[in-house]
């Protein structure tokens, strides 16, 4: 492979891979369904590790949503 | 060419198969779109990040249809990428809801700070890089450092993301995880301790050393009784570390093959003294240790066997390779015709200057050297100046059907190519070798 060769896969692998980061994310913000209200009770109101600095989102059956934000918490055991 | 693309296409694989895996999974997200794409960023540099060691591992099925110098830089430029790539990932996390407070506070659990350490540290790393020659870094400075903070990295990027990514809590891709973590460590593990280890072993033996100018040495070595000497081709190099005794330093350094594969008793390379270390290369003495590893590269006719009229272009030390190529080709009478366009500072710093003049005086292959002087003395009454288009228009004549292999310092390396393209030449017919990996 020569240098020029290799400026043009480095290139196209740089952009292939920031193209499936964004398909992705689109796919799984918008495509795939969000699980039933009794899973999301246990996916998304314990408090996760990522909730300890972030915020978390739930989605309820129909279709809305409730958005916490979280400045603190104790992070202890996982529970609903 | 078919390895190439194959391992170019199985690397794409990798590196986006944690994005295909919780694809696959199905897994939903509530958050924001950005917050998402910082998610995706993470998991696909994860997995450049782990596959850094594999590249430089010195792999003779990764390193072959590419070429060491083609699979350093590589490695460089997805080190810079992924370094962006992780840089944006806590930004487009906070950006897409995550609250300035995730980068911003103090007060948060051990994991994420893991995560913060790992992104400075690779972010000092990729500078260091960068910007090594210009902050005065010596190679083996900066390559010591490299050795410390390249697995650090890993190993606090993969904690991280273990305790911290919302999908590691499924468990095929904790496993996705575990196997990108062991791949990378398996590699670094196999280059830095298990290859060295069995290299020493059946470490080489200096048999003979010999200064050619006043600057430059041939160091010969043989391998161990019962141990056959490697294969390799005309033109390649190898990683040499020298074990010679007292207070002299203990150094891996790259040096260029410039014996001929023809015969099988030793190995030599022909050393500048250019740096703290190679100032004492004359101090190296037969029965001296040598663990050696190669052969690598692709910078050899015999990969080009098409090439039927050659013009080697070589400056200074840069005459090694050619050197090999050209020894290879006296002893296997190869047909060729070849014109080499030598340029020095002056007449003391030509290497190999009888031996080429008595090559040139044998039959095959046919051969003509042109010497050129940037500092030549008065009694010199060969080529003076730069080698410049205008000489190479001179000599060369044609360029039609000519292979061109360029080996020499950096600047004029850049200089003959442009020059070479400037006059016709296609690309694909420039070979290029360059020194620094």
């Amino acid at each position: 492979m020569r240098f020029r060769t290799l400026k043009i896969v480095t290139a196209v692998i740089v952009v292939v891979v920031l193209l499936v980061c964004i398909c992705v994310a689109l796919v799984r913000k918008f495509v795939f369904s969000a699980p039933s209200e009794k899973q999301h009770a246990s996916v998304y109101l314990r408090p996760t590790k990522m909730a300890a600095v972030g915020f978390k989102s739930f989605h309820l059956e129909n279709h809305t949503s409730i958005r916490f934000v979280i400045s603190a918490i104790e992070i202890g055991e996982e529970g609903e | 060419m078919l390895a190439a693309v194959v391992l170019v296409v199985a690397y794409v694989i990798i590196v986006t198969s944690p994005l295909l895996l919780v694809t696959a999974l199905g897994l939903h997200s509530p958050n924001e779109l950005i917050y998402e794409i910082a998610r995706s960023i993470a998991l696909s540099a994860f997995a450049i990040v782990c596959l850094q060691p594999v590249l430089v591992a010195r792999l003779k099925w990764i390193e072959r249809p590419f070429g060491m110098d083609i699979l350093s830089r590589f490695h460089k430029s997805m080190g810079i990428f992924v370094t962006i790539l992780l840089l944006s990932h806590p930004s487009f996390l906070v950006l897409g809801g995550g609250g300035l407070p995730l980068i911003t506070s103090l007060d948060q659990p051990w994991y994420i700070w893991f995560g913060k350490i790992g992104l400075l540290v690779l972010l000092i790393h990729t500078l260091l890089s960068v910007f090594s020659s210009r902050l005065g870094l010596k190679f083996e400075q900066w390559r010591r450092i490299h050795y410390i903070l390249a697995p650090l990295i890993i190993v606090l990027v993969f904690v991280h993301s273990w305790e911290t990514g919302d999908d590691l809590k499924e468990l095929p891709v904790r496993g996705l995880w575990i196997i990108l973590f062991l791949v990378s460590l398996s590699a670094y593990l196999y280059h830095k301790i298990l290859k060295p280890a069995v290299l020493f072993r059946h470490a080489y033996r200096v048999v003979e050393v010999k200064q050619e100018i006043h600057n430059v040495w041939t160091v010969k070595m043989a391998p161990p009784q019962g141990v056959l000497l490697y294969d390799y081709i005309p033109g390649q190099f190898h990683f040499i570390t020298f074990h010679r005794g007292g207070n002299l330093p203990v150094e891996e350094h790259h040096w260029t093959i410039s014996s001929s594969p023809y015969q099988k008793a030793f190995i030599s390379s022909t050393i500048k003294e250019s740096g703290d270390f190679t100032s004492t290369i004359g101090l190296t003495k037969p029965g001296d240790k040598a663990v050696v590893q190669g052969p690598f590269g692709r910078f050899s006719y015999v990969l080009h066997p098409e090439d039927k009229d050659i013009v080697f272009i070589a400056g200074g030390i840069g005459i090694t390779p050619f050197i090999g190529m050209l020894r290879y080709m006296r002893d296997t009478k190869a047909d060729l015709n070849v014109l080499v366009l030598y340029a020095n500072r002056s007449e003391k710093d030509i290497v190999f200057r009888d031996e080429l003049a008595q090559m040139e005086a044998d039959e095959r292959p046919r051969l003509t050297v042109v010497h050129a002087l940037s500092n030549p003395g008065t009694d010199w009454t060969g080529e003076k100046g730069y080698v410049d288009r205008e000489k190479m228009e001179r000599h060369v004549g044609r360029v039609e059907s000519k292979a061109f292999y360029v080996c020499g310092p950096p600047p004029m390396s850049a200089k003959i190519i442009e020059t070479l393209l400037s006059m016709g030449v296609p690309y694909n017919r420039i070979h290029r070798e360059i020194f620094s990996l």
